[in-house]
């Protein structure tokens, strides 16, 4: 029987998740690695706006019914009698009381007074 | 910073070319983490009660075999642990912050690069469901308690013992089993089991020196030592609960109020005490009595009527294959003490009749025996009710007795 604990430190910060429809695709295969996705502002109402390569998406801040923990596998090795032994738990590093979510189409951005071979 | 100014510039170009003319404060440029192995971390989605117990420091527990489906427990309740796919892609993105946040207003700088941990498409959900508790009996009686005379070399146990034994703690039953602590407790107090240690189990000479001090006034549940829980073998608390209803016959006790002490000291030559309590436990309760001695000490226990009636139907029950149904009810309302009537509704879940049979008959039959999840309620899907299923495969019909029967809806 395998048995896992997961605990949750009283200090756990919040932590926010961007929600997008469908899937982030590269046009070439290439590492993720540190690539840049798009721009998050604001208006002055709250509304976040994102812009997505040569596309703008209008989203909502929402609250959510049932958090999300963020679970961190927390390995607890140790040798017992010449014999590594494993403790496996998990960790609540963070919660994730809200979310962004951008569920319309995106619009494309039409630039104007610009020269097409940019 | 020329970098980021230019990277500023070239966003706000963007922006002002998508029409964002209302836009305000900080700028936060979204981007893929530049360490791979962020990818370790799970979401679990947290039901409120679930989180509640987790605020004020208490852990939850996930639990399973490898060929088990995974539950989750708090101390209290057992949660099914399920994946749960979503067509949207979910960016982890941890110092992101919204216009109403103060770290947001107190920014200085107007354009700032936010990393995202990880994208998940999946998730964990948590139901509350049923705890899985088939496993708890199963265990049980791989070793039942037959009483002292059989318990002689579990007085010093070897680690290596104990495994041949099979004898299991609290701590081994929260392992094997897929169920929370509070629903094991409730189960074990069900099913009547006992928690006793080694000792108790042998030595009566002991406990009659240490004798009433030790007495402990507590549920059947939750007596003060760590030791195994056991299920007695029925032959064997029949044995102790006729010995203890004899007593109260010879001592002219009502079985309204059994002096508990005197009892267990006159029949702890016989059995050891903890067995005692435990049989008086099952089938009685503490009652407060007015006492002329005024002797406040004087603990004494009510036995219920109707559970001593249904054990003596059992007792009768069990030894006899089909039995002559009136003949059974005389011998059956001859053999309970004195003041207690036997009725038929005693017999519900312990027995079945025949009464259209001649002449009508009636046979041990204990609801307890039946699987805990009869076969059509374990096909049922979740939200599905079983009625539906019923519907899908069988239609239902009234027989002249009045009895509720299904049919095969296809023509056999």
């Amino acid at each position: 029987m395998v048995q896992i604990l997961i605990s949750m430190a009283p200090d756990v910060h919040d932590w926010i998740i961007v929600e997008l429809q469908g899937t982030l695709e590269t046009k070439e295969d290439v590492h993720l690695e540190g690539k840049v996705i798009g721009n998050l502002h604001f208006d002055t109402k709250g509304t976040p706006m994102l812009v997505i390569g040569h596309h703008l998406l209008h989203g909502k801040v929402v609250d959510l019914d049932k958090p999300y923990a963020v679970l961190r596998k927390e390995a607890n090795i140790y040798q017992y009698e010449g014999i590594r032994k494993g403790n496996t738990c998990y960790n609540i590093c963070a919660l994730v009381k809200k979310k962004i979510i951008f569920k319309t189409r995106p619009k494309p951005i039409v630039f104007k007074n610009m020269p097409i071979t940019r | 910073m020329a970098d980021q100014r230019s990277v500023l510039e070239d966003v706000n170009k963007l922006a002002d070319a998508a029409g964002l003319v209302n836009r305000k404060g900080l700028v936060q440029v979204l981007q893929f983490s530049h360490n791979p192995n962020n990818d370790e971390c799970k979401l679990l989605e947290l039901p409120h009660r679930i989180l509640d117990t987790l605020k004020v420091g208490n852990s939850v527990t996930i639990r399973g075999d490898h060929q088990d489906e995974a539950v989750l427990c708090t101390d209290k309740e057992t949660y099914d642990l399920k994946v749960a796919d979503t067509s949207n892609s979910l960016l982890l993105v941890p110092d992101c912050v919204l216009p109403k946040d103060e770290a947001f207003k107190s920014e200085v700088s107007p354009l700032v690069f936010r990393e995202v941990s990880s994208c998940y498409t999946t998730y964990f959900e948590l139901k509350q469901r049923r705890p899985k508790l088939e496993k708890l009996k199963f265990l049980l009686v791989g070793d039942l308690y037959k009483g002292p005379e059989n318990e002689e070399n579990t007085g010093h146990l070897e680690d290596d013992s104990v495994k041949k034994r099979s004898l299991h703690t609290l701590a081994d039953l929260l392992s094997k089993v897929q169920a929370s602590e509070t629903e094991i407790l409730e189960a074990l107090k069900k099913i009547e089991a006992l928690e006793i240690n080694a000792m108790e189990a042998v030595s009566i000479s002991q406990l009659a020196a240490s004798g009433g001090s030790s007495w402990m006034f507590s549920g059947s549940q939750a007596y003060s030592f760590s030791g195994h829980w056991r299920l007695l073998d029925t032959d064997y608390k029949e044995k102790v609960v006729i010995g203890i209803l004899t007593l109260l016959e010879e001592k002219d006790w009502s079985y309204e109020a059994v002096p508990v002490r005197e009892c267990c000291d006159i029949l702890q030559e016989l059995e050891p005490r903890i067995i005692l309590e435990h049989c008086l436990n099952c089938y009685g309760e503490v009652t407060n009595m007015e006492t002329d001695s005024g002797d406040e000490n004087t603990v004494y226990y009510r036995l219920s009527e109707d559970k001593i009636c249904r054990f003596y139907a059992e007792y009768l029950l069990r030894q006899a294959g089909r039995f002559n149904y009136h003949e059974f009810m005389d011998s059956w309302q001859q053999s309970v003490p004195e003041g207690m009537v036997t009725k038929s509704a005693h017999l519900a879940g312990i027995a079945l009749t025949d009464m259209q049979s001649i002449p009508p008959v009636i046979w041990h039959f204990p609801a307890s025996d039946l699987p805990d999840d009869p076969v059509p309620r374990d096909l049922a899907a979740p939200g599905q009710s079983l009625n539906a299923l019923l519907m899908k495969f069988a239609r239902s019909s009234t027989d002249a007795t009045g009895v509720k029967v299904y049919n095969s809806k296809k023509a056999t």
